[in-house]
């Protein structure tokens, strides 16, 4: 395959405040270097035409070359717009040369008849009918959204119906947004990738040449229009997200207007997923209620709200996750789906109790999301953390298995319940079994645990070092650790860990305390007072250390 | 000799060009340099880029495929052509070049000729006698023009029985998978139905050519290896042959290739073992051929199928996870709106989703069709009478039972069933 240059700039928006003879100069050298097919957007009047001439020039120089030439008209209901005009019978010529003659070069006239906010928008519809019979394709520029019959009628006559703008916004944000919007419906209908910039554009504005959309949004700009003919195309993809997500987001009524819901619903569907996969739960949490709120039927609207509580479950927006989830109930999803998700937002609250409330509500109701033994494990982990040692077991027992996981938990029970020997056989089955990597560090920590309970402190060191090994920010592994060491009477390696261990919690006064008596037993009397003492100014009821000071500041 | 091959969309995304593909490993099997270049409204260049383009390469010859729907931007391309590239020929092939009147080339002055037949064998003869410097001399299966500005047709031209005896554009690096989001595969040619809205019985017989087994297997390999594993078959009629099908898919599952097949077939192929196996191999969607859902239409047009036992293949497809897509028209012969709706009424009522290419499409008539011979007898009046000959009526025809307003109420029918606006994929 030869190449003919990089993606060509497809479309080209103009504001209305770009004068008009800057932007006609301008078009006259860029548009060679647009695409052969190519959109002019411009979101004001045309009235002395000059756009228009540019565009023909271009048109009768270029042998290949397809303009459609979309128009902002404002008096389309009234007396005739010269403007208008003069687009059609330009346009018309072209036509009977592509039509009759198989012409190369087009004029695609595509004018946006605007209907005042309040007004009736029928005279409109019937002046778009006209145009549509005379070759054009209007749109419809609506201030409100349009009633149903409108809708349908804009719908047969095959009519876009632009939405907006919404206050303070301007059309051609309409238009942009528009864009981005078909974009991405275009990359759903082709199966293409979704978190993907649109397709090629530039917007004119202020006198400026703005690279996409977005950067126009934000201000920024390549270049002033009366500089070089710049025509490059320029996404910064880390924008196109956020401009993806709003322009989704905020279609919703335009989607409507257009009959689009079900593709809307999808599209928003489809983007949050992305959008959550790449961990940005907020907009794709924003874009699960667009798409609930485009769905037409409760089990798809059930399905959106649970995404959007899973979405802000993983934002940690615990209250609107639990929102959702319950608006989800009321569409009819399996209340013991609903249960489940319900019972995660409590721990991630860290209600253990009304997760297991939650848990025993799905258990009792059924759920597709977990098996029963997952359930009962989910149990047992709340009671874990709530330290409910017989009602932990009793779950971990009907959790299935034999896992790592269960194992583990069975030891961490009896360790608590002072069985000590017992857990270390199940750490030890665990270790067998293979636990998952992110767990493996607290299983040898627990195993070391268990080991300090039966004074097999040498043992129980192997197993803390390889636990700071797979966890080194874990306070509890360092504070064992330098407890063992202590016990075996290797106080400059208990030094160690108890300096990490305030290294990493300098409030924590029992380390400090700690660190002071294996320095006192390393014979460093002065900085073992210091520790004493600091560890004291944070917890003046360490006992031990209190005793410990009033003994080093004892002569002899 | 330098040529350049030249496919135009332009209203839809880039399509894997492999009938041009095909000539271009001819070519270079024949020690020519052969390019191809893909302008599509999907990744349009700019002219500017165009031009650069064309002055870069400098082409000898310039060839396009030619559709009614890209007629006038092959014209404009071979304008540029010939303004960038001063000396250099122009060809034109495909549909609607294969039956183009001979008077045409009086009204297409950037056309230099015409392929009428099998595009391998025609374009060597063409660029052998670009290379002798011998324009005017006859060319088999082309329409020439001669530097008197007449027009010499040649005689037909040898085809081969084996279409092995091609080489392949995937296997000879003409093509590289990894350029395609989805690779396009032609694995045999002719039809023997007779369906009289069709040009395919008259552009390659009714004998079907079909390329072995092992080689459609070799370039499916290519494409998996190479490429995002997504094909789908242009073959007019791939499932003629269950044996052959059965076969390539069971090559497919055995060599444990990792395809995403879009497949055309029979409803009456569709048992639950050949379901199960099109699963296996990787096939998504398979597309049915209904066209009307009325009996007495698709027996006017002479396409032999039940409604009924497509309905019940698409049903089945649909419960063994497949997707489904149904062709179908409107404006055939004998059809009325309510014919048309009640069409539209029975691919919803087969569960099918009206998208993609289960959109219809207002039936074209084209050159080389039965019903474009004469469409008078067949009671389909064109309304245009002043068309150039290199212009075939397309969709500006009624019907004696519908008007034009019939077939626009047809139109926004389906297109408000659509759940994607109507546009169909394959044309």
């Amino acid at each position: 395959m030869i190449d003919a240059g990089p993606a060509a700039v497809e479309r080209v928006f103009v504001d209305r405040e770009s004068p008009r003879t800057v932007v006609a100069e301008w078009l006259a050298a860029a548009l060679p270097h647009c695409a052969w097919s190519c959109h002019l957007v411009v979101a004001a009047p045309d009235d002395d035409g000059t756009l228009l001439a540019a565009v023909v020039d271009h048109l009768r120089r270029e042998p290949l070359a397809t303009l459609h030439h979309h128009q902002l008209v404002e008096d389309a209901w009234g007396e005739p717009s010269a403007a208008l005009e003069r687009l059609m019978t330009a346009a018309e010529g072209f036509q009977r040369e592509a039509y009759r003659e198989r012409c190369g070069s087009r004029l695609v006239p595509l004018p946006i008849l605007t209907v005042p906010p309040g007004a009736d928008p029928r005279p409109q519809l019937e002046a778009a009918r006209g145009l549509a019979e005379r070759l054009a394709k209007p749109s419809l520029l609506l201030s409100e959204a349009p009633s149903g019959d409108v809708a349908a009628e804009g719908a047969a006559a095959g009519l876009r119906l632009y939405l907006g703008p919404p206050e303070g916004a301007s059309p051609l944000e309409v238009l942009t947004t528009s864009h981005v919007l078909d974009s991405a419906l275009d990359r759903l209908a082709g199966g293409a990738t979704l978190l993907a910039p649109c397709r090629p554009h530039l917007v004119v504005a202020g006198g400026r040449v703005h690279a996409c959309a977005r950067q126009w949004a934000l201000g920024v700009a390549t270049g002033g229009i009366d500089e070089a003919a710049s025509v490059a195309w320029a996404p910064e993809p880390e924008l196109c997200r956020g401009c993806l997500a709003d322009a989704v987001a905020g279609s919703t009524g335009a989607l409507t207007a257009n009959l689009r819901r079900p593709e809307g619903r999808e599209l928003a569907l489809r983007v949050s997923a992305a959008l959550a996969e790449a961990g940005e739960t907020g907009p794709a949490a924003a874009l699960a209620r667009a798409a609930a709120e485009l769905a037409d039927d409760g089990r798809r609207r059930a399905e959106a709200r649970i995404q959007e509580g899973l979405c802000r479950l993983a934002e940690g927006r615990l209250a609107v996750a639990d929102e959702a989830f319950v608006a989800a109930a009321g569409e009819g999803v399996a209340a013991g789906d609903v249960a489940v998700h319900r019972a995660r937002v409590q721990v991630a609250w860290r209600d253990d109790i009304e997760a297991l409330d939650r848990y025993a509500e799905a258990l009792e109701l059924g759920t597709g999301l977990l098996s029963t033994e997952q359930l009962h494990m989910e149990m047992a982990l709340s009671h874990v953390r709530l330290e409910e040692w017989d009602d932990a077991r009793a779950h971990l027992l009907q959790a299935g298995g034999p896992t790592a996981g269960i194992a583990f938990n069975l030891g961490v029970c009896d360790l608590y319940q002072g069985r000590a020997a017992e857990a270390l056989t199940h750490f030890d089955e665990a270790l067998v079994l293979g636990p998952a990597a992110d767990e493996l560090g607290r299983v040898h920590f627990f195993r070391g645990f268990g080991l300090k309970e039966l004074e097999r402190y040498d043992e129980a060191v192997i197993d803390l070092e390889r636990s700071i090994g797979l966890e080194q920010a874990e306070l509890a592994h360092h504070n064992l650790l330098g407890f063992c060491l202590y016990k075996l009477g290797r106080h400059a390696e208990a030094v160690a860990s108890f300096e990490r261990a305030v290294e990493l919690d300098p409030g924590s006064a029992v380390d400090w305390a700690n660190l002071g008596v294996n320095l006192e037993r390393s014979g460093e009397l002065e900085r073992a007072a210091a520790m004493y003492r600091r560890a004291l100014r944070l917890d003046p009821r360490l006992d031990f250390a209190t005793a410990a000071l009033e003994r080093l500041s004892t002569p002899g | 000799m330098q040529v350049l091959l030249v496919d135009i969309h332009p209203h839809s995304d880039p399509v894997t060009p492999i009938s041009l593909a095909n000539l271009a490993a001819v070519l270079r099997r024949h020690g020519h340099r052969a390019e191809l270049l893909s302008v599509s409204a999907g990744r349009p260049a700019s002219p500017a880029g165009l031009r650069r383009a064309l002055t870069e390469l400098a082409p000898d010859l310039v060839g396009f495929t030619a559709y009614q729907r890209n007629l006038s931007q092959v014209r404009a391309v071979a304008r540029m052509a010939k303004a960038a590239c001063p000396g250099c020929r122009t060809v034109m092939g495909g549909p609607q070049a294969t039956f183009l009147p001979d008077d045409a080339l009086a009204g297409l002055p950037e056309i230099d000729a015409v392929c009428h037949g099998e595009g391998e064998a025609v374009i060597l003869e063409l660029v052998r006698a670009l290379a002798d410097g011998d324009v005017d001399r006859p060319v088999a299966g082309a329409t020439v023009r001669q530097a008197d500005g007449s027009w010499l047709c040649g005689a037909p031209p040898a085809t081969p029985a084996d279409l092995d005896d091609y080489p392949s554009p995937w296997l000879d690096g003409v093509l590289d998978p990894a350029d395609w989001d989805e690779a396009v595969l032609l694995t045999s040619r002719g039809c023997p139905h007779h369906c009289a809205f069709c040009v395919t019985p008259a552009a390659f017989g009714p004998a079907i050519r079909a390329h072995s087994v092992e080689r459609v297997l070799e370039d499916i390999s290519v494409v998996a290896r190479r490429g995002s594993g997504r094909l789908w078959f242009a073959d007019p009629n791939f499932s003629y042959d269950a044996d052959r099908v059965t076969a390539i898919l069971e090559g497919i599952v055995r060599r444990g290739l990792d395809v995403r097949m879009w497949v055309e077939t029979r409803a009456d192929m569709l048992t639950p073992e050949l379901l199960g196996l099109l699963r296996r191999a990787g096939a998504h969607t398979v597309a049915l051929g209904l066209e009307s859902a009325v009996p007495r239409v698709l027996a006017r047009t002479g396409k032999a199928i039940e409604p009924e036992a497509v309905g019940a293949a698409a049903r089945d497809a649909l419960a063994a996870g497949l997707d489904v897509e149904l062709f179908s028209q409107y404006g055939l012969p004998g059809e009325t709106l309510d014919d048309a709706l009640a069409t539209l009424a029975f691919v919803r009522g087969c569960g099918v989703a009206v998208r993609g290419n289960s959109n219809a499409q207002q039936m074209q008539l084209y050159f080389g069709s039965a019903l474009a011979r004469d469409p008078e007898a067949h009671g389909i009046h064109p309304l245009r009478h002043d068309l150039p000959p290199y212009l075939a009526p397309g969709d500006e025809f009624e019907t004696d039972w519908m008007s034009r307003a019939d077939m626009g109420r047809a139109r926004a029918a389906w297109s408000t069933a659509s759940a994607d606006g109507g546009k169909r994929i394959v044309s």
